[in-house]
C-alpha cells in the first residue's frame, strides 16, 4: 500500500479529527497526530489520545518507511478504550513482520476485550481505519 | 507586535472554512524568516481542509503593474503578502478596502512585524476593517495535544 508523504498524511489524519470535533463527536480539537523521525529515516506518525463525547479514548500511531515507489506502511497500532460498554477495548494491529505461524497471529489483526484471539483484519490505509473507528466501531460496539 | 494572539495555518483555515462566503480580512504578522514555511503551511492546509488551492500574490507586483488587488481573479481565499513599504502601498489598501469587502473573498495579508506595524499606524481605514490581527508561527510537527 504506498501512501502519501507522512506529513501530507499527518495533514489529513489531523483534519479529519478535526472535523469529528466539529460533528461532536471528539471533546476538542486536538493537534494531533505529531510526527517523529527515527534512524534510518523511519517516520512514525503518533496521536497520544483523542477523547470522544462518550469518553471513549483513541491512541494510534503508524510506521511509515520510504522506498524506490512511495512510503510504505511498516507497522500501525489503533487502540480504542471504550467506556461503559460490554467490551471495554479494541485493538488494531499491524505487525512489523510476520510471524512463524500466521493462522495464529496474522500480519494484521484485531484484539477484542479481554480475549487472546489474533482476529485476521484486513489491512487498510490508515485514513480509512480511522473512518471505520470513528464511524463505525466508537459509535456501536458493545453497546 | 508580539500582543497578538498566535496561531497556526491548522486553526486559521478551521477558522477560515467555517466563515466561507463571508469576507474576511486577517494581518497575519510572521517573523523574518518563517515567510516560506507560513506559505506553505497556508497552501497545504487550504488543500487538505478545503480541497482548493491557494492564490498568493505580493503587493509589490500589483504596485509595479497599475493592478487594483488583483480582484478579478479573487478566489475564495487568497494571501497577498505585503513585501515592501510604500507611500503607494497605503493608497491602495485604504482606497480599494471596501472593494476587498464587496468581493466576498476572505484575504490574507502577510507582513513582517516591522511592515505590519507601520501599516497599522498609516492606513486606519484598513485597520478598521480587518477582522483581526494575528501572529502566525509555523506548524510545529512535532508538537501534539488538545488546543
Amino acid at each position: 500500500m504506498i501512501l502519501e508523504h507522512p506529513s501530507k498524511l499527518r495533514l489529513q489524519l489531523r483534519h479529519y479529527l478535526a472535523e469529528q470535533t466539529n460533528h461532536g463527536k471528539l471533546k476538542r480539537t486536538y493537534d494531533e497526530p505529531r510526527l517523529e523521525t527515527h534512524v534510518g529515516g523511519l517516520q512514525e506518525l503518533v496521536c497520544e489520545e483523542v477523547e470522544f463525547q462518550s469518553e471513549s479514548r483513541l491512541s494510534f500511531n503508524i510506521l511509515m518507511e520510504e522506498e524506490h515507489t512511495g512510503w510504505f506502511v511498516k507497522r500501525f497500532n489503533f487502540d480504542l478504550h471504550l467506556e461503559r460498554r460490554s467490551i471495554n477495548m479494541i485493538r488494531i494491529e499491524l505487525k512489523q513482520k510476520m510471524g512463524r505461524d500466521p493462522l495464529r497471529v496474522p500480519r494484521c489483526h484485531f484484539h477484542i476485550g479481554d480475549s487472546k484471539a489474533h482476529i485476521p483484519f484486513p489491512i487498510m490505509n490508515p485514513r480509512l481505519m480511522l473512518h471505520l473507528i470513528c464511524e463505525h466501531i466508537e459509535v456501536d460496539l458493545g453497546l | 507586535m508580539s500582543d497578538f494572539s498566535a496561531t497556526t495555518a491548522f486553526r486559521l483555515v478551521r477558522r477560515l472554512a467555517m466563515g466561507q462566503g463571508s469576507t474576511a480580512m486577517y494581518l497575519l504578522v510572521y517573523e523574518e524568516g518563517a515567510q516560506s514555511s507560513i506559505e506553505a503551511d497556508l497552501s497545504a492546509e487550504v488543500e487538505v481542509q478545503l480541497s482548493s488551492s491557494l492564490p498568493m500574490g505580493r503587493v509589490s507586483e500589483m504596485l509595479d503593474h497599475g493592478e487594483a488587488l488583483g480582484l478579478a481573479d479573487a478566489g475564495s481565499i487568497r494571501v497577498l503578502r505585503i513585501d515592501r513599504w510604500s507611500p503607494e502601498l497605503v493608497v491602495l489598501l485604504d482606497t480599494h478596502v471596501i472593494r476587498l469587502e464587496q468581493t466576498g473573498a476572505q484575504f490574507l495579508f502577510l507582513a513582517t512585524p516591522a511592515l505590519a506595524e507601520q501599516l497599522l499606524v498609516e492606513a486606519p481605514n484598513f485597520r478598521n476593517r480587518l477582522t483581526e490581527v494575528l501572529r502566525i508561527v509555523p506548524d510545529d510537527p512535532s508538537a501534539g495535544g488538545p488546543h
